[in-house]
């Protein structure tokens, strides 16, 4: 592990995400989104990690060979709680992020972070060049509404969920 | 009013062109691409590598369309984009391909906002964070510069003008921003996404045969003709996704190795990579003695027609005048000679190894050079290699060889990024490897699966794995 996999395991500690969850695709799915949301402003949280949109929203091959590395290595997972513990403006940003994602069972809600982390990645990305907000928006909905029906209709609730962020 | 052009290609034969995209490779713009050599410095090694950016760009295109006409009812909309699209896609490439764009891409390196979760002070304990982030994601330079090209360049003869004028017969203007967009892979629509820039794009596709036609080798061939026919669009989770039918198995492995082999025999070259770090350090001096443009002069001056002349030849003529003038010093005068006269460092010794997914190189491949890059410590050597022997460099014995004053530094080729051949990743990604239907009709609901995750596949047994390769070499006229 070097130093950036030794933050990251940090900041999957603060969101609750821990070793095991990287087994399954959930759990991946939810670190990809939420490092995603943590990248962006007004975090900025920014591990250097680049996106790209697809089936299951904004993705990133390295986090995803972060992730596994951190699977691989739970025992050094351990070790770095132990050294290491995050600046307490970092620690707030991200319980921002995982209050706004949390469910009562305690984990991220993986389907409203696949749906924000989409639409934002849409607003701000895909259909980045447009100058209008409105226009952004509007693109973004009509591309779920193709594309993603089944999340779609949740689409005012991901956009709430941003702008309680203020990420939109 | 430009007309409709056929071009013949010695790779694809005949070729036809719109007129928008006969009025975009008319363009100064997209001509200074034929004044690029599409392997940079490997017409030193082999000879007939004198194939340009030009040439390969227009075959993009043309591979793109033969894509788009396969899936009519999913691409139609699209076909004038995505070729675009694929035209473009190096139009911001620089001189020597990608040797001088390393070169500008550490100048760039300290201006780039991500560089680390803990550049913005994340650790309260533990050792302190390096100043300096290595990511293993740079940014492609010729893309981003390739993205201002096509969005940017407003003039009479500019990208960004052509591609928005309405030609006739066609449908629509195009948009420059989404065209841009799709060169780095951010369209709306995944499946352009995918031919564009992907582990199976139209790029790869093309430059792997014409790069391999070109050198002589026989590394880079693969069945074209029935791996496009074994393509397919599969709606996953209602999204149009490119993938080969299970049919093509054989054939989408052969492209994958084919790719491994092409990079360590072509790209890897032992004497094209010294090539590459003799010019990389050249050109650095030639940018610190005001001969070629600064990184941030580069900027503003790619929007203007100087960037017209930005080509190989432009840097073949800055290095002689850097001699003639005295502009540079007598060890960046002799390595511009060396690089001229191809009088270059040989190799002395030559290892490779392959690390298995999460292992780590032996201890003999470690060394006080290891894992620094490779150009680097070319450089360096280049630097004393007109001298029969250096006090300055000292040699440095590998475990088990005896010292040899005449045997450089060790030099590990093994980039920051070694060949890898692909990631392990249970879904499909844009930049992953090519996936495959199941054995029925995935139109019809059949399965998908990604490649590395077949239990019949080689290339999934290979997946993670990794090549390092280590060479010394002996300064020119030093060695046997």
């Amino acid at each position: 592990m070097d130093t950036r996999d030794e933050v990251l395991a940090m900041f999957l500690d603060a969101l609750g995400i821990v070793a095991t969850d990287l087994s399954s695709f959930d759990g991946r799915k939810r670190m990809q989104k939420a490092i995603y949301l943590l990248q962006q402003g007004p975090f900025k949280r920014d591990f250097g990690f680049r996106y790209n949109l697809y089936i299951k929203g904004p993705y990133s091959p390295a986090l995803a060979n972060a992730g596994y590395t951190l699977l691989q290595n739970p025992g050094q997972w351990e070790q770095v709680r132990q050294h290491m513990t995050l600046k307490d403006d970092c620690k707030r940003d991200i319980e921002k992020v995982r209050a706004e994602f949390a469910q009562p069972s305690g984990s991220l809600d993986h389907e409203m972070l696949e749906l924000a982390a989409t639409a934002h990645f849409l607003m701000h990305d895909t259909f980045g060049y447009l100058s209008d907000p409105r226009q952004r928006e509007d693109k973004a909905r009509q591309w779920l509404e193709t594309n993603k029906p089944a999340l779609s209709a949740e689409f005012d609730q991901a956009l709430s969920r941003l702008r309680h962020l203020e990420m939109v | 009013m430009a007309q409709e052009l056929d071009i013949y290609d010695d790779l694809h034969g005949t070729v036809h062109l719109n007129p928008r995209e006969r009025r975009v490779i008319d363009s100064p713009w997209f001509q200074r691409l034929r004044r690029i050599h599409q392997l940079g410095v490997a017409n030193m090694v082999f000879p007939g590598a004198e194939h340009t950016r030009f040439a390969h760009s227009i075959g993009v295109c043309h591979l793109s369309g033969r894509i788009a006409r396969q899936f009519p009812s999913t691409l139609k909309e699209h076909e004038e984009e995505l070729r675009a699209a694929a035209l473009l896609h190096d139009v911001g490439h620089f001189p020597f391909s990608h040797t001088l764009e390393k070169v500008y891409a550490e100048y760039a390196r300290p201006t780039l906002p991500n560089v680390g979760a803990w550049a913005n002070g994340e650790v309260a304990g533990g050792p302190s964070p390096p100043e300096e982030t290595p990511s293993d994601e740079p940014p492609q330079f010729h893309e981003l510069f390739g993205q201002r090209v096509i969005s940017e360049t407003t003039d009479a003869q500019g990208i960004a003008t052509i591609l928005a004028q309405k030609a006739p017969g066609a449908e629509a203007e195009l948009d420059p921003a989404r065209i841009a967009l799709t060169v780095i892979a951010k369209h709306e629509s995944l499946l352009l996404n995918q031919i564009v820039n992907s582990d199976l794009d139209v790029d790869q596709l093309d430059y792997l045969l014409r790069d391999a036609k070109a050198t002589g080798s026989s590394y880079g061939q693969y069945d074209l003709d029935y791996l496009l026919e074994c393509l397919e669009v599969v709606r996953v989770e209602g999204i149009p996704v490119l993938c080969v039918h299970v049919r093509g198995l054989h054939v989408v492995e052969h492209y994958v190795l084919a790719k491994y082999f092409y990079y360590l025999c072509i790209l890897y070259q032992k004497t094209r990579h010294v090539l590459e770090g003799i010019l990389c350090s050249i050109a650095k001096r030639l940018i610190e003695a005001g001969l070629l443009p600064t990184w941030e002069a580069l900027q503003e001056q790619m929007r203007t027609p100087w960037f017209w002349s930005f080509d190989d030849a432009l840097v073949l003529q800055r290095m002689r005048k850097a001699v003639d003038q005295g502009k540079v010093d007598g060890d960046t005068a002799a390595a511009i000679s060396m690089f001229l006269n191809r009088q270059l460092p040989k190799v002395h010794s030559e290892a490779h190894y392959l690390v298995d997914p999460g292992g780590s190189l032996p201890d003999s491949a470690e060394g006080p050079l290891a894992g620094e890059n490779g150009n680097t410590v070319i450089a360096e050597a280049v630097k004393y290699a007109h001298k029969a022997q250096s006090d300055v460099l000292k040699p440095t014995p590998m475990p088990g060889d005896p010292s040899d004053p005449g045997v450089l530094t060790e030099v590990l080729l093994n980039n920051p990024r070694p060949i890898r051949i692909f990631f392990e990743e249970p879904f499909l990604v844009p930049n992953g490897v090519t996936t495959v239907a199941g054995q029925n009709d995935a139109g019809r609901g059949g399965k998908v699966a990604l490649l590395e995750t077949l239990p019949n596949s080689i290339v999934a047994r290979l997946s993670g794995h990794t090549t390092h390769i280590r060479r010394t070499y002996h300064p020119y006229g030093a060695g046997p």
